[in-house]
């Protein structure tokens, strides 16, 4: 029962280490202008918190896998790495709002990763895109809200969340799942909720899907409000 | 509600026991568990909400089943807990799992378990496999499901010990009524329950059965789930199609299927053809062909029992098949599965403790029996020794004052005999006698001849069984010095792994440490101009902040250069060493080949020493016959002249 390639065409002993299924997570962050201040230094402490929160998890942390990236100008901040590897960024204000160009990145990154699952032969579950904004796009974003589209559901997950002052009637057009307002600057009850139910998929449950805690109850962290 | 009961400190039992909570010990979705001062009840499982009716009354039905045997692998309940005397049940009491217990997960992942397990073996892997079979054929026996059967509810301990925890989720039943087990990990779980609603089914030991071959399969193969493979169709990986379609990746017909082994990892052939053949069973074949617990124990035992220890590298084990050892070919391709122990006895396979078993097994010379010699009786020659120079001195001495006498009587015998005649007689006997006491025999012939006997002996002694005996012990003991000295092996690594791993991480805590820019820190916090001063002296991230550095450069303050400190070390606090890829691969490599060879020669002087020792008792019991008589001779002579000297001194006849 020989192996078919013997070569292998990238390291897969980071695989052999850790053969966990993998959870892949992308936070595509809006790190504009406009986030200066008390809003990006709670997204950097929310980071922080969602770091520390997914490595205490002895199961989570070898299989979720967190990457970011941010925006603008675009940049892959962190490639993947599961939750015990994982250091959160410090994140500075910058310019513009290049939403689509990010968005496409997080795709490509993804479909990149799920190439490598697939020749490590390691199984996953379905990815999260998780895209966090306080403005508009300042590109076309038009293609990468097809791309988004034509994935969700079947290839991902993609989540939008709109931080005070984010246009909601474009995210509205991005993501089929209509968009979180966060309530003020509750970035760490966002990443609470968020590596709760990333830890979700290392844990028991009534059904074979994950069950999502309501971002809007106490006990989904209440981070969310309706507008 | 999920409050009130969280700050209780005390618990009972229904027969009014008070239990102190002490420490927590781990808190799940729906429970917080605590320590419980109380010596049979010491794990105490409290519930965030009040149980419901149902889970109470399971909870009764298990305290029921509990037994020694089941509380030794399980956190069985073992009583109820109510809030107060006579109150409502909040909980349970269970024992408690020893310190140093695992999630299994951190035993068959290669990563935690290089760390947590850092000298587990395969054949210790397979031992836990066993081990877990045996746990679940004994729930089946006494009619319990587990159903929940997951990584994270079996926890492992160094010594192949098991724990079963959350058993308050196994699915058990009375007479009435089925008290369902409703939850499940979707990568532990059997095909037929796919997409099913787990608080709606009844479990079965079968389900049970896959999930424990699933288990099994990761122990076996170091975290690799059985399903996750190399697919060749497009669609997305998920466990419920792999698992429902039968995608056992290792099958022999994994490739009829689209899938194939994963990279790095064990053929399913090097877990021998029993294993394999029940591997097939569980992954390819239908609920009737699913093997049991019971059929894994006996496997298990068997792959267990057939193990060899690979001849380069000392924490290598698998199974006896006359091929290579596997973990060697798959750290060519770049897999470090197990940690690198210097192969103590590369050459052989044995270990220093067998060694100095066999050491210990070669038995020392043989003792000569003590035999008590009759006394020896003197020789005439020594007994007449002493009466002739006795009697030659009497006579000499009487012949002496004869002639004095005689010199004064003369006149009286005169008339008899002539004196002259008389005198004459007398000086000559006497003369003759006193030649015969002075010229005769000295005593010193026998003491020396005592001497001489006694060194003999002595000589012989040590040429034989003394020093035979002498030799052995000294051989021995410098054996025992070359053991330690194998046996200090690990440790001797292990302080130079440290000294490495200090090094590291140094060198690891700098890298990080520049990965906090001050730029990015500080921007609003300190002026433009002070951090343009910090960047013009060199000093851009947490890496280069220290007190004594920032003081003295002109327009940073104290109060500043305690600002950037404090941040440091915030920044330092977050730091995780990361020990996997702490000590770079080349220096471990070099520092395992040196000890490795140094082991070598080492294990050559205990194999050939040994070999001395064993010659030395096969020698002293060869010439044991013979060295016994002549030692008996020697000895005999000792006391024959000892009797010849006493007899010679005094007449003595022995
Ligand atoms: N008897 C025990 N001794 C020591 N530690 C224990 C014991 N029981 C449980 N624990 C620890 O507490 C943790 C939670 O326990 P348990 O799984 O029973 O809680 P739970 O709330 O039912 O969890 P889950 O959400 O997995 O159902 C365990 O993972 C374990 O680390």
């Amino acid at each position: 029962m020989a192996h078919v390639i013997d070569v292998l065409p990238f390291d897969s002993s980071e695989f052999a280490d850790n053969p966990e299924p993998r959870c892949p997570c992308v936070l595509v962050l809006d790190v504009s202008r406009s986030m200066a201040g008390k809003p990006i230094d709670e997204l950097n402490a929310g980071l922080l918190a969602f770091q520390d929160e997914l490595a205490a998890d002895t199961l989570a942390r070898k299989r979720a896998e967190i990457a970011i990236v941010t925006f603008g100008p675009v940049k892959v901040e962190r490639n993947f790495q599961t939750a015990e590897d994982f250091r959160a960024p410090v994140l500075t204000p910058q310019n513009d709002t290049p939403m689509g160009a990010a968005i496409d990145t997080a795709l490509d990154l993804l479909e990149g990763r799920k190439a490598h699952y697939k020749q490590a032969g390691i199984g996953y579950y379905r990815p999260w895109i998780f895209l966090i904004t306080d403005g508009g796009p300042t590109d076309s974003w038009q293609k990468a809200a097809q791309r988004v589209q034509a994935g969700e559901g079947r290839n991902f997950s993609f989540f939008a969340v709109a931080v005070e002052g984010a246009n909601v009637e474009i995210l509205r057009q991005i993501s089929k799942r209509p968009p979180s307002m966060l309530k003020g600057t509750k970035f760490r009850e966002l990443f609470q909720w968020l590596s709760s139910s990333l830890k979700a998929v290392s844990r028991s449950q009534t059904t074979d899907s994950v069950k999502l805690l309501n971002p809007g109850t106490p006990e989904g962290f209440g981070w969310t409000e309706i507008k | 509600m999920a409050c009130a009961l969280i700050i209780m400190k005390v618990v009972y039992t229904p027969g009014n026991v008070p239990i102190n909570l002490g420490d927590e010990l781990g808190r799940g979705g729906e429970a917080v568990v605590y320590a419980g001062t109380h010596p049979t009840f010491r794990a105490i499982k409290i519930y965030s909400a009040v149980p419901e009716a149902s889970l109470v009354q399971k909870l009764h039905i298990l305290v029921d089943l509990a037994s020694q045997r089941l509380s030794s692998f399980c956190a069985f309940p073992l009583s109820v807990v109510l809030d107060r005397p006579g109150g409502r049940v909040i909980g349970y009491a269970m024992p408690r799992g020893e310190v140093g217990l695992r999630p299994l997960h951190q035993l068959y992942g290669p990563r935690d378990r290089k760390e947590y397990f850092p000298d587990a073996t395969w054949k210790f892997l397979v031992h836990m496999a066993r081990n877990l079979a045996q746990a679940v054929a004994l729930l089946h026996e006494t009619g319990i499901v587990v159903g929940d059967l997951n990584p994270n509810n079996i926890l492992a301990g160094p010594r192949g010990d098991l724990f079963i925890v959350d058993v308050d989720s196994f699915q058990v039943a009375n007479a009435t009524k089925v008290y369902r087990c409703t939850v499940g990990m979707p990568d532990f779980l059997a095909p037929e329950l796919i997409g099913a609603r787990l608080d709606a089914v009844d479990r079965t030991p079968a389900h049970d059965n896959f999930v424990l071959a699933t288990l099994i399969f990761h122990l076996l193969n170091l975290g690799r789930h059985p399903f996750q493979g190399r697919w060749k169709s497009p669609e997305e990986f998920s466990y419920e199609f792999a698992i429902s379609d039968h995608r056992f990746a290792y099958s022999s017909s994994a490739a009829a299927r689209g899938i194939e082994p994963p990279p790095l990892t064990l053929d399913l052939t090097r877990m021998g053809g029993a294993c394999a053949k029940l591997f097939e069973r569980a992954f390819v074949g239908s609920i009737s062909t699913r093997p049991t617990a019971k059929e894994w124990v006996t496997v298990l035992e068997a792959l267990r029992d057939n193990m060899r220890v690979c001849a380069h590298i000392g924490t290598h084990t698998y199974l006896d098949d006359g091929l290579p050892c596997p973990w060697c070919q798959l750290e060519e391709k770049g897999a470090i599965l197990f940690n690198f122990v210097a192969a103590v006895s590369a050459s052989t396979g044995l270990d220093v403790e067998e060694l100095w078993r066999r050491i210990c097994l070669v038995d020392p010379p043989p003792q000569m029996q003590a035999i008590t010699l009759a006394a020896a009786s003197p020789d005439s020659a020594a007994i007449r020794f002493f009466a002739t120079r006795r009697s030659s001195l009497t006579l000499a001495v009487i012949m002496a004052a004869l002639c004095v006498n005689i010199a004064a009587w003369s006149s009286l015998f005169s008339t008899l005999i002539p004196s002259e005649v008389l005198a004459a007689a007398i000086l000559v006997t006497g003369f003759v006698s006193f030649l015969s006491w002075a010229t005769g025999p000295k005593l010193s012939v026998y003491e020396n001849r005592l001497k001489q006997s006694i060194d003999a002996r002595d000589q012989l002694l040590l040429h034989s069984e003394r020093n035979a005996a002498a030799r052995f012990e000294a051989k021995r003991l410098e054996l025992k010095v070359l053991c330690d000295v194998l046996r200090n092996f690990p440790a001797r690594r292990a302080a130079q792994v440290a000294k490495l791993t200090a090094r590291a991480r140094d060198l690891q805590l700098a890298d990080y440490l520049d990965r906090y820019s001050i730029m990015r820190a500080f921007t609003g916090r300190l002026g433009i101009g002070k951090l343009a001063i910090l960047l013009a002296n060199g000093i851009d991230s947490a890496k280069e902040v220290s007190y004594e550095r920032l003081v003295v450069i002109v327009g940073i303050g104290p109060a500043i250069a305690q600002q950037l400190v404090d941040w440091r070390t915030a920044c330092e606090s977050k730091f995780v060493f990361d020990l996997a890829s702490g000590v770079p691969r080349e220096q471990l490599a070099r520092l395992d080949g040196n000890l490795f060879l140094e082991s070598v020669r080492v294990e050559e002087q205990v194999r050939l020493g040994t070999i001395e020792l064993e010659k030395i008792t096969r020698d002293a019991v060869e010439t044991k016959a013979l060295t016994a008589e002549a030692i008996l001779s020697a000895r005999y002579r000792v006391e024959k002249a000892r009797a010849n000297l006493r007899a010679a001194k005094r007449g003595d006849k022995g």
